[in-house]
């Protein structure tokens, strides 16, 4: 299975060929300063929402563990695994909580940057077992807003399908940005 | 209370002469970039599937069909607001001899450029009501399983043993407009 680069808008399923299904993943997001900015702080989060897309977790810097530990944040300056990723949220999608209906991945500026001030920003989804790139989503857009909504991993008839959103939002935690993301899917 | 029909359902719509074919969507609410035009059309078509004639395209720039059989409410041009963003009315006593069936679109105007996809579109439906009551007759709700499909087939009117029916289709298509016209004309 190569890679799919995901355009805005757009989802696809997670089922594997044949049917397996998907278990162990990481959510790799990165990204760089832009030419001639300062480094960049910015922090990957992961929002838990049920179907009346209420938040039933959220998972970021001050809390590396949720959604009863099926959602696992590496923390800042990861090595090894996952070239390129700044943050990595590792999803165990067979343990995620029934009530949990969409798992959002954010980035934020704490400090406030905008994303004018950043480049080669991105989120993709790889399955830990097989160590494959199953889809990227490569933002091609900057703005004077501080937090950007990625993608949604999200139940759909059963099994797990992911979406390419790349909204921008402003917030300097994942909790600011709640108001935004419900209108967004 | 009407019909619920489901994808690939139908339902006949009885004695119904005059009617109106609603149709409604919510776009995914961004912070910035472009807004969202989306356009209903409806194609006049004879039993092999073709328009009768150019003037049997009823859309945006051409709002009536020559009998006064089919006519557009006219260009809702952000989709804003609760119930029907654009309807098309139906007149089954002024239908044009040939035509059997009336198919309902709903393209994204400009999506390459816009970068907007039917993804990004959310709660969509096409329902047939009596604009003399506000009677709902029937509804389909299409889901929000579409992806980067740029034009969506919502439903169509067909007449089977001299009775007209409402089908619910819900099928999309890359290639905005054009894909439709390519095809029908």
């Amino acid at each position: 299975m190569s890679t799919v680069n995901l355009v805005k808008g757009q989802k696809i399923s997670l089922e594997k060929p044949g049917g397996g299904t998907l278990s162990n993943v990481f959510m790799g997001l990165g990204w760089d300063p832009a030419r001639g900015s300062d480094d960049i702080d910015l922090d990957a989060s992961c929002i838990c929402l049920d179907a009346q897309k209420k938040v039933v977790d959220v998972i970021y810097f001050g809390q590396l563990s949720g959604a009863s530990g099926s959602v696992i944040h590496s923390g800042d300056n990861l090595t090894g695994e996952g070239d390129g990723d700044d943050e990595v949220i590792n999803v165990d999608l067979s343990r995620v909580p029934a009530n949990i209906e969409s798992l959002v991945f954010t980035i934020n500026s704490f400090h406030g940057q905008t994303f004018n001030e950043v480049d080669n920003c991105f989120a993709r989804l790889v399955d830990k077992s097989s160590k494959t790139e199953l889809c990227i989503f490569k933002l091609n857009e900057k703005g004077s807003n501080n937090a950007m909504v990625m993608c949604r991993i999200y139940r759909y008839n059963g099994q797990w399908k992911m979406n390419a959103l790349g909204n921008p939002a402003n917030g300097r935690t994942a909790n600011d940005l709640l108001p935004s993301i419900i209108k967004m899917y | 209370m009407g019909i619920n029909l489901t994808k690939g359902g139908n339902a006949p719509l009885g004695s119904l002469q005059k009617f109106t074919v609603g149709m409604g969507w919510d776009t995914n609410e961004t912070d910035s970039g472009s807004s969202f035009d989306l356009d209903a059309s409806a194609f006049m078509l004879n039993a092999s599937g073709k328009v009768l004639s150019t003037n049997h395209f009823i859309f945006y720039n051409n709002l009536k069909s020559p009998e006064g059989c089919v006519e557009h409410s006219g260009d809702n041009l952000d989709g804003s607001g609760d119930g029907d963003d654009e309807s098309i009315r139906i007149d089954l006593s002024k239908l044009p001899n040939g035509c059997e069936k009336i198919t309902f679109v709903v393209t994204i105007h400009d999506a390459e450029s816009r970068r907007q996809n039917f993804g990004q579109v959310r709660n969509a439906f096409v329902r047939v009501y009596d604009p003399s009551t506000n009677e709902e007759v029937l509804k389909y709700d299409l889901g929000e399983d579409f992806s980067i499909e740029t034009a969506v087939e919502f439903g169509e009117l067909y007449i089977k043993d001299g009775m007209w029916k409402f089908k619910a289709i819900g099928t999309g298509f890359n290639g905005g407009l054009q894909k439709f016209v390519d095809k029908y004309c």
